[in-house]
């Protein structure tokens, strides 16, 4: 057996120099590769941990966000329900409100025609009634009229208390007022009467007016005495009216 | 064809060095490897190639390998274990190619291969506990077994060179026998079983070696633990 001492020498040194080179050029490369591999790996399970522990905290948040905008929702149902309640309530209390106020504007409408129709009535009685007054008037003389009304007047002054008397009649201007003009006769026998029963001078002027329809007033600056036919028409129409109005408030 | 088994033809003289076929085909070999190497892993992307892939498969293998049979971190001795692999499977399916001889058929080569052993046995293990330590490891786990462990040491390199010599050896020259006998198509099935007697032994020189480094190293290791102890 012969053993060749360079071959030896010479292929050690080639193992040893493949040794080399193939860990320059295979085995660090590849496990720099493999190590780079593993610690992308490492760092893209680490982002995704990090990614899942975002998204599950994202999630939790958006659940709470969601269970606070139901609540919300909740609490403005309520709000809106109530508020309508409110307004339906509040409406049905002004409608009726409205309703009553138009009940009574209709019902003082209404009274206020019929006053207003009353008092037509009751002018046009009154106007029928003088009418009527004025043409019976016609076929008595106006001499006896005057005189019986005037006679009335008279006495009504002299019925007068005399303290009141002296409080109507304090010398001022008197008229004597007449539907028809009067004969000087009778002014002058009126202006006596009146004399007799005045505590002072009388200062007496005569005037027609025809609406007075029969009888005399005497008119004064403290006095009015009335004493003829539309006085008392009127006090009927007064008194009629009177009665119209408690039989309404009764 | 190998004329004698001990035998090695010299291709060239460069001084008083003598160039022999062994030799240069390891040098080949060398290029292959390394060109190869290069080749892939100049352009290594996040996202691995084909190519890539591969050889990442192939060095994991070997990492997973180490780490199973050692029992220790596998980055030291990734280069020598890997490499050994490397070569002693492309240099055994050398003979594939018509008119190379595979550098292992030859005593030198496998010599030269468990010396690498030997030395890196020795390396490994002194580098861990020094070199008193390494000496007085062979006492373990008597004084009585320090002759003993002793001539393992190098019993075992020679047992390393054997078994890849007569292999290898027997392979070439029964292929080459069979050839000259029956003609050219009758040595293919042969030839096949070369190729599996190749790897074969590749794994198993890359195995023992493994196992005669990770038993320093695991020596090592228990010296340290029974010391702390």
């Amino acid at each position: 057996m012969h053993i060749n001492w360079w071959t030896l020498t010479l292929q050690a040194i080639n193992v040893l120099v493949l040794i080399w080179l193939l860990s320059r050029f295979l085995y660090r490369p590849v496990v720099a590769a493999i190590e780079a591999r593993q610690a992308a790996a490492d760092a893209l399970l680490a982002s995704a941990a990090a990614a899942k522990a975002q998204a599950e905290t994202e999630a939790a948040a958006l659940k709470a966000s969601n269970t606070a905008l139901a609540a919300d929702a909740e609490r403005l149902r309520a709000e809106v329900r109530t508020a309508a309640d409110a307004d339906r309530v509040r409406l049905l209390e002004t409608a009726q409100t409205d309703a009553e106020k138009m009940g009574e504007a209709a019902k003082a409408g209404i009274a206020a025609e019929r006053d207003a129709m009353r008092k037509a009535l009751e002018t046009q009685a009154a106007t029928l009634a003088g009418d009527l007054a004025a043409k019976l008037v016609q076929h008595l003389p106006p001499a006896v009229i005057h005189e019986a009304m005037f006679q009335k007047l008279t006495d009504q002054l002299a019925a007068m208390l005399e303290v009141d008397r002296a409080r109507s009649f304090d010398g001022s201007a008197l008229t004597l007022v007449t539907p028809t003009p009067l004969h000087d006769s009778e002014r002058a026998r009126c202006r006596d009467a009146l004399a007799k029963l005045l505590p002072v001078p009388l200062d007496l002027a005569f005037e027609e007016e025809p609406g007075l329809i029969g009888g005399c007033e005497l008119r004064g600056a403290h006095v009015h005495l009335r004493n003829s036919w539309r006085a008392d028409l009127d006090d009927m129409l007064g008194h009629l009216a009177k009665d119209g109005t408690d039989a309404r408030d009764a | 064809m190998i004329s004698s088994p001990f035998d090695t033809q010299v291709l060239l003289m460069v001084g008083p060095v003598p160039i022999t076929t062994p030799v240069v085909t390891t040098w080949g070999i060398i290029l292959l490897l390394s060109v190869g190497s290069w080749l892939i892993t100049r352009r290594l992307a996040l996202k691995p190639s084909r190519a890539q892939a591969a050889l990442e498969l192939v060095v994991d293998m070997f990492s997973v390998q180490i780490r199973e049979t050692m029992g220790v971190a596998p980055a030291p001795y990734l280069p020598l274990i890997g490499t050994f692999f490397l070569y002693l499977l492309v240099a055994n399916w050398s003979s594939l190619i018509p008119g190379v001889e595979p550098p292992t058929a030859t005593l030198e080569t496998d010599i030269a291969l468990a010396l690498i052993v030997f030395g890196a046995t020795l390396w490994f293990g002194i580098r861990a506990l020094g070199v008193n330590g390494y000496v007085r490891s062979f006492a373990q786990p008597s004084i009585l077994l320090a002759p003993l462990n002793l001539i393992e040491l190098f019993t075992r390199s020679l047992s390393l060179t054997v078994r890849l010599f007569g292999n290898m050896m027997s392979g070439v020259f029964v292929i080459g026998i069979v050839l000259s006998l029956a003609g050219l198509l009758v040595p293919i099935p042969l030839m096949a079983l070369e190729l599996l007697t190749g790897a074969v032994q590749a794994y198993i020189f890359g195995a023992l070696a493994m196992v005669f480094i990770g038993g320093a190293v695991s020596e090592t290791t228990s010296i340290q633990q029974k010391a702390m102890t």
